[in-house]
């Protein structure tokens, strides 16, 4: 399977990434010449700069069923275009990056018209993240697995936090959560019971809601209630997170700088309160009382004053600050000098592209510390590898935790002695290298067979692209 | 400015109008109370006049579109005009004794006002009384739309748009199909078709043809002319008076909603704004009138009802027939008959008054000023149903309102300069610049403008024309700026 990846602003590179890391064949078809050889320097990818609508590139690309073309270049109708002149030509899956919120509202045609097999909006699925850290409010970043029966949530570790630094075997907490992950000094550990929690850390602990509000509860993380929220900024995210808060009954207030597009948000919001002012100077600010807001989303073009504005927000008072940060390297600093989440739309939309490519299998999938780890979720078949086994017997490599299993609607945390059956939803934690160990015990035996036959390919496809 | 196009226009109209008087000839002729005469006589000079202005345009360059001037001119002179020719049968018949009165009555009547100066309605003959009416039908959705629904040659016109807006009522007139004829003719086709249902309501419940006739147009043009001295009261029955009721509200709403109902679009109908509004607007009034009647005229809680309604019914929609003497009811409810006169019904109806929509945009603009006072640099766009009412839309509005008074209190001293009395002035001056017909006091239900100076007659006439057309086409024409090259 080859993926073509047309269109290598911020998204397409940081898809191209991903995959590339996932030991796929990517290849990026981007007009511009200096993002062609930035590429080039820093993935293994085979690149074409030329116009990705043009039937000649595509032609050339001897497009198969075998290929996946994936359209985000800035215009959603070019990505239209694209994803039905691939499929015209015979390519196998098409996504396609439609992000205007007229088109996800109401279109006059279907995507199975345009012959677009998945559609991504990386400011939608942003927003909606986002939204999930805000009515989740002790925690950081918010994940649902198992339709939402469990979640994992992001907890920064202050010295307001009440957790005795022993190890996590000794730590009193509820038998449905886990201590999935630790992100130390911008390192990603997974635990074994040995580690310790320090102060500083952000850890992620996977299990039942109610379990992971009773140890934010214990530790002193008192759940703050949102009703008050304002955005910074007002693109397409603010719009869409608007959007979703207004729905849930929270008042927005958004605060952009354009009036023109003040007055876009305005009209198609028509109960949030847009504001017309600069967000970065603090005059307005106060004038609009950040102060009393419970929540502040910085979200403007630039990752600086995201984190900035967020880290005096907080300080003035402010309950909870999540910044965009469009660099992914950014995160691990950000959400340890008090920023409560940082978010990267690229992330989201590599997350988002990496589970629809794993498909079938693959229920939910997380990408943590910028793709370093993944979570995710894997429906068992009964000719999978891992079934009927005792956990402990499994050969897992080093750094995966089998974090919890779904049976019956039932959640179990396992301990060594405990199987996975087939029809089982079982979540796992891992370091993104370990990927293709974990797709071998946890896939079926038919999919076991393709994967040999991709890594047969993914082996010709390195040295093809060179 | 192109005047052979203007001329061409105001020619088609005045043979129009002139064809309009046929089924007034036929009554005539049926009844045979001698005023076929008078309204032949007026037909041949209507359509001479007609004629003599097509004549004209023929000598001049017919090339070229109705822009923004000639559109306003061909409104402003066209009803000006049509009034003037449309007064020649009172006059040959003899019914009124001056010109000017015949005038007042004609301007009454194409303006859908219904305030009448003479004293003894049921002397008149018949065949002049249902002219008299005809042109409340006329008036109601428009004289010139009439004329563009029936004539290919006017609607067929480029920019004849400039005069569906200048006439039609409310600050936001749209085209409810692709071509401007289009549109006339469909908004005549739901005028006609609840004309019709009316007639056949009033004809089931008993009222014999004429009268059905000459109500239904005073109704749905929400005119207001009767052809009894004591209007609807003459009748004394109240199924005509709840048909009556109930046709005055269909009246009222704007049209283009009913086009869309038409295509079993009725959501729109009851999400539309305006629509709300006016019908919270009718059930409140109705509700504290007929509890301030109910102990002190009347001792029937239903009768109190029912008359409250009709009453509130006929003025807010500016149609202005009485089925009780009001002007005898206590302050409370005759001042919220007032406020209801000013507030009239809907944009893009028959009615007159400054429109529910207006006052609607206008509490949506105060809303914002107070918002605006707390968070000076909030963008909030005024939204109408989802919709963002432009900026100049909205400022028409608020200058619209002012205007509107000022011409009010202009015109109301110029009257009480003569020595009329507060309530009478006042009343006067609302009832025919709202087009609604019967004031208060000297000018009540159960009297008439015929004691006025020739002045104040002139002056009202003035105001009903301003009503109807809602001030600016008219007022445009008077402006000096609007006469330069």
């Amino acid at each position: 399977m080859r993926i073509i990846v047309i269109g290598a602003g911020k998204v397409g590179y940081q898809i191209a990434e991903t995959l590339s890391r996932e030991m796929f064949k990517v290849v990026v078809v981007e007009k511009d010449e200096d993002v062609i050889n930035k590429i080039n320097e820093n993935l293994d990818v085979l690149t074409m700069q030329s116009n990705g609508l043009v039937s000649n590139t595509l032609k050339q690309l001897e497009i198969s069923r075998n290929d996946m073309v994936i359209a985000v270049t800035e215009s959603d109708e070019a990505n239209m275009l694209a994803c039905l002149s691939a499929k015209n030509l015979g390519a196998g899956i098409t996504v396609a990056r439609i992000r205007n919120p007229e088109y996800t509202k109401d279109w006059a045609v279907t995507k199975e018209q345009l012959s677009i097999d998945y559609i991504i909006n990386p400011e939608r699925s942003t927003a909606l993240e986002i939204s999930r850290m805000l009515t989740y409010s002790p925690a950081g970043a918010v994940e649902d697995f198992a339709k939402g029966k469990v979640q994992m949530v992001s907890v920064f570790i202050d010295d307001s936090v009440k957790l005795n630094p022993v190890q996590i075997k000794d730590l009193e907490i509820p038998d449905d959560i886990l201590v999935a992950a630790i992100i130390r000094k911008g390192e990603l550990i997974i635990p074994s019971g040995e580690n310790v929690v320090q102060t500083g850390d952000t850890i992620y602990i996977i299990g039942q809601k109610k379990g992971i509000l009773k140890f934010c509860k214990n530790i002193g993380i008192m759940p703050k209630h949102i009703s008050h929220v304002m955005i910074l900024g007002g693109g397409r995210i603010s719009y869409y997170l608007a959007e979703k808060l207004l729905s849930l009954g929270i008042s927005v207030k958004i605060i952009e700088k354009d009036p023109a597009r003040c007055r876009a948000l305005s009209e198609s919001l028509s109960n949030a309160l847009v504001i017309n002012g600069d967000g970065t100077d603090l005059s307005v600010l106060k004038a609009e009382n950040v102060a009393q807001m419970d929540a502040l989303i910085t979200l403007t073009g630039i990752d600086e004053e995201n984190v900035l504005l967020s880290l005096l927000a907080k300080q003035m008072g402010v309950k909870k600050v999540i910044s965009k940060v469009s660099r992914a390297n950014y995160i691990p600093l950000v959400e340890t000098i008090g920023v409560d989440a940082a978010i990267t739309p690229s992330m989201i939309t590599a997350s988002e592209i990496l589970r629809f490519i794993r498909g079938g299998k693959i229920a939910s999938l997380f990408l943590l510390m910028g793709g370093e780890g993944e979570a995710m979720e894997w429906k068992i078949s009964s000719d999978c590898a891992a079934v009927d086994t005792p956990i402990r017997d499994l050969d897992l490599p080093k750094d995966v935790l089998i974090t919890t299993i779904i049976r019956n609607d039932k959640v179990i945390i396992p301990h060594g002695e405990d199987k996975i059956y087939a029809d089982d939803r079982v979540i796992v934690l891992c370091r993104s290298t370990e990927n293709n160990r974990i797709t071998e015990i946890f896939s079926g035996a038919e999919r076991r067979q393709k994967n040999e036959f991709w890594h047969h390919l993914k082996g010709t496809g390195t040295s093809a692209s060179h | 400015m192109n005047f052979g196009i203007i001329s061409k226009a105001l020619g088609l109209l005045l043979l129009t109008e002139s064809a309009c008087m046929l089924p007034s000839m036929g009554v005539a002729l049926y009844y045979g109370q001698g005023d076929a005469r008078a309204l032949t006589l007026s037909m041949i000079l209507t359509a001479a006049a007609g004629l003599l202005l097509l004549g004209l345009s023929a000598l001049r360059p017919k090339k070229g579109i109705i822009r923004y001037k000639e559109g306003f001119m061909i409104t402003g002179f066209g009803w000006v005009l049509a009034c003037a020719f449309g007064a020649l049968p009172f006059c040959f018949s003899g019914s009124v004794p001056t010109y000017m009165d015949a005038y007042f009555e004609t301007v009454s009547g194409f303006t859908t006002t219904g305030s009448t100066i003479l004293s003894d309605v049921e002397a008149v003959p018949r065949g002049i009384l249902f002219w008299r009416s005809f042109t409340h039908w006329l008036g109601g959705m428009g004289i010139l739309a009439f004329t563009m629904a029936l004539l290919p040659s006017m609607g067929g016109r480029v920019g004849t748009l400039q005069v569906y807006k200048a006439e039609t009522t409310g600050p936001i007139a749209g085209k409810v199909r692709p071509t401007m004829r289009g549109t006339a003719k469909m908004l005549y086709l739901v005028y006609g078709i609840i004309t019709v249902a009316q007639i056949i309501s009033l004809r089931i419940a008993g009222m014999p043809v004429y009268d059905s006739l000459v109500h239904t147009f005073g109704t749905v043009g929400t005119g207001g002319f009767s052809i009894y001295n004591k209007s609807i009261g003459h009748y004394h029955n109240p199924s005509y008076e709840w048909i009556i009721t109930i046709f005055t509200f269909v009246s009222g709403v704007n049209f283009s909603l009913y086009c869309n109902a038409l295509h079993g679009n009725f959501r729109t109908l009851l999400k539309d704004r305006e629509f709300q509004a006016y019908s919270g607007i009718v059930l409140g009034a109705i509700v504290m009138i007929a509890i301030n009647i109910n102990s002190s005229v009347f001792h029937n809680v239903s009768e109190s009802i029912r008359h409250a309604s009709f009453q509130v019914m006929t003025i807010m929609s500016t149609t202005g027939y009485s089925s009780t003497n009001f002007d005898l009811w206590p302050d409370f409810s005759r001042m919220i008959l007032i406020l209801l006169m000013f507030i009239g019904s809907c944009a893009g109806s028959t009615a007159g008054g400054i429109k529910v929509i207006r006052f609607v945009l206008s509490f949506k603009i105060i809303k914002r000023g107070f918002r605006r006072l707390v968070h000076p640099k909030a963008v909030m766009p005024v939204q109408l149903g989802g919709q963002t009412v432009p900026e100049e839309t909205l400022q028409g509005v608020t200058s619209f309102i002012v205007l509107y008074l000022v011409i009010y209190f202009v015109a109301v001293l110029a009257l009480l300069a003569q020595g009329m009395d507060m309530m009478s002035g006042a009343s006067a001056v609302a009832a025919t610049l709202n087009n609604v017909g019967p004031g208060f006091a000297a000018v009540g239900p159960m009297k008439n403008f015929s004691k006025l100076s020739l002045f104040s007659k002139g002056l009202l006439s003035v105001c009903m024309l301003l009503g109807r057309l809602e001030i600016h086409s008219l007022m445009i024409l008077v402006m000096p700026h609007f006469w330069k090259k």
